[in-house]
């Protein structure tokens, strides 16, 4: 584990508000939009983040890897998630549809729902440092937009378009893994 | 497994900005072909088209106000007055009074009287090497101490300074320690010729004389150092276990106790910096945190680190917290935060050293949406506007 993980999670475990804060940083706003895909209320989603951020502080565990308290919390704010679900069951059909296919298939889609939102939270974190102009033309990359049709929503040359597209991809490239980066970024 | 997952988030990421190389396409082509799960993931993932809604929902998040609301969770309401209680102790309790009237005020939540800001008058002592205590502030110009190996001067305006005599006592080093108080700093020529800024709340333990094969100083808090260069006798400045080895340069260390690094800036020169597991050669503009688990090298705009010898504050997007902290080594004044939001506030900005602790508030409040209010005890009170 790289050094400033390390001291990352020890200072953590030793219950630092200065590393909670950090905490919230990295992960409150991709967290509660993760809730949001799935129980589809932002105000509930809010809380239920609060509540696993609550979570790692009250408990007595000791996290000895960064992945193991990233895997914990998107797997608690899923629980608190399905949940709420549960409780309103018989109102939702939709809540329905997803227990019924998140249960059958929870085995197997456990790491792969944490690779899932691990990339989608850093893009969201990469995406947060680009010029405004840059950053729509990549979002509407990313949901799959040709070229032409980003020029045409935007009225901008299709020029224009690559030309942002190239330096956003530039610099997600430069800034993949760098983590901590965004976070000096942040409290600099 | 873990190792893998980071190699395949980092590929899956260049992959749907489309910035993958062509050896990275082989690589996650090969995950895919490896597991026929793996390729519907993918292609799944690579049909996502909420990016553009969501990003809405995510800008419109505000973490500030959740690391609010999380703060009150877990420290409840009667963590704003611990934290104060346990300033308020180091600072009032060795003054030995004022502790009713402190907890008076705290009760009614900053609507104090608004006092005159006093600036402290702590002395500035040096050590010398039998024990001697010697206030310097106020202290006219004048000789300070003169043996048979060194003259230690007092002015006004350089500082102390000290200068070899003829005879270089090598039996024996004598060991001066010089210690600025909070709200003050100070300036020092060691007998090298090199000078030394001191910034507020810091120690400098130094011999009268070098003797042997190098220049050995001990540093607790805050300096600058502008060395004279001597090839023949390494400058070496140990704080808190790091050591930085100089030829002949410019540099800033700030090993201040609150922080658990030793941050290194490079201004001129070059220099080494050795922890106690890692080391690194920094060249100007870099700057080097040692912590216990490691080292850090970055570049940095350096004027932000060294200007306070200059007698400015630069600040950079830097939270009111950590301003605050540097207010209280420069004007001695305690920051109260009453609403826990503020801490978190940034302000940019150059302010002058010379201002009063009022003016520099007054700045800081045309910028960031916060109130300063002085009260008795050279506290201020920092309350959201």
């Amino acid at each position: 584990m790289p050094e400033i993980e390390k001291d990352f999670i020890a200072r953590l475990n030793a219950k630092e508000d200065k590393a909670f804060r950090e905490l919230f940083r990295l992960f409150y706003r991709y967290l509660v939009v993760y809730g949001v895909r799935i129980i589809k209320n932002v105000e509930e989603s809010k809380d239920i983040v609060q509540d696993v951020f609550v979570a790692v502080w009250k408990s007595k565990k000791e996290w000895n890897s960064f992945e193991g308290l990233r895997s914990f919390l998107y797997e608690s704010v899923k629980n608190g998630c399905l949940n709420y679900l549960k409780h309103k069951k018989q109102e939702q059909a939709y809540a329905e549809y997803y227990l019924r296919t998140t249960e059958e298939a929870v085995e197997e889609t456990e790491n792969y729902e944490m690779i899932r939102e691990e990339v989608l939270r850093r893009v969201y974190r990469l995406a947060e440092e680009l010029p405004e102009g840059c950053r729509k033309v990549f979002l509407q990359h990313l949901d799959g937009k040709k070229n032409e049709e980003i020029a045409a929503l935007f009225k901008i040359s299709v020029e224009t378009v690559k030309s942002q597209k190239k330096k956003a991809i530039n610099y997600v490239r430069d800034n993949l893994g760098d983590i901590y980066l965004l976070v000096l970024f942040c409290s600099l | 497994m873990e190792h893998h997952s980071e190699e395949i988030i980092r590929l899956i990421q260049l992959h749907l900005a489309g910035g993958l190389t062509e050896a990275e396409q082989k690589a996650l082509e090969d995950w895919c072909a490896g597991n026929p799960r793996h390729r519907a993931f993918l292609e799944r993932l690579s049909h996502e088209t909420t990016f553009a809604d969501e990003w809405a929902l995510y800008c419109s998040l505000d973490e500030k106000e959740a690391i609010r609301r999380f703060e009150k969770a877990i420290h409840g309401k009667r963590y704003l007055l611990r934290r104060a209680m346990r300033y308020a102790a180091a600072i009032v309790l060795p003054l030995g009074c004022a502790v009713g009237a402190y907890l008076f005020w705290m009760q009614r939540e900053g609507v104090g009287e608004p006092a005159a800001y006093v600036r402290p008058q702590h002395a500035i002592t040096l050590t010398l090497a039998s024990g001697e205590e010697v206030a310097l502030n106020g202290k006219a110009s004048g000789e300070v101490l003169v043996t048979e190996s060194v003259a230690i001067r007092l002015d006004s305006t350089q500082g102390l300074s000290y200068e070899a005599q003829g005879h270089a006592g090598e039996a024996e080093v004598r060991y001066n320690v010089l210690d600025v108080p909070v709200a003050a700093d100070y300036r020092l020529h060691l007998s090298d010729g090199s000078v030394v800024y001191l910034n507020a709340d810091s120690r400098l333990r130094y011999p009268e004389t070098f003797t042997g094969g190098e220049r050995k100083v001990y540093l607790e808090g805050e300096a600058y150092f502008e060395v004279a260069k001597d090839a023949s006798r390494p400058f070496k400045v140990v704080a808190r276990g790091v050591e930085v080895n100089v030829l002949g340069t410019h540099f800033n260390v700030n090993a201040y106790p609150e922080h658990a690094d030793v941050v290194t800036t490079l201004a001129e020169g070059k220099v080494q910096v050795a922890g106690v597991a890692s080391q690194a050669v920094l060249v100007p503009g870099e700057q080097a945190i040692a912590s216990p688990e490691g080292m850090e090298v970055r570049k940095v705009d350096v004027q932000a680190y060294t200007s306070w010898k200059d007698g400015v504050f630069v600040f950079r997007s830097m939270p009111l917290e950590e301003i605050m902290e540097q207010v209280y080594r420069w004007y001695g004044v305690e920051a109260v935060f009453f609403n826990e939001s503020v801490r978190t506030e940034t302000f940019t900005g150059i302010i002058n050293r010379s201002m009063s602790a009022e003016e520099f508030f007054r700045v800081i409040e045309k910028v960031v949406d916060v109130r300063f209010t002085m009260n008795k005890g050279n506290r201020v009170a920092i309350t959201a506007k």
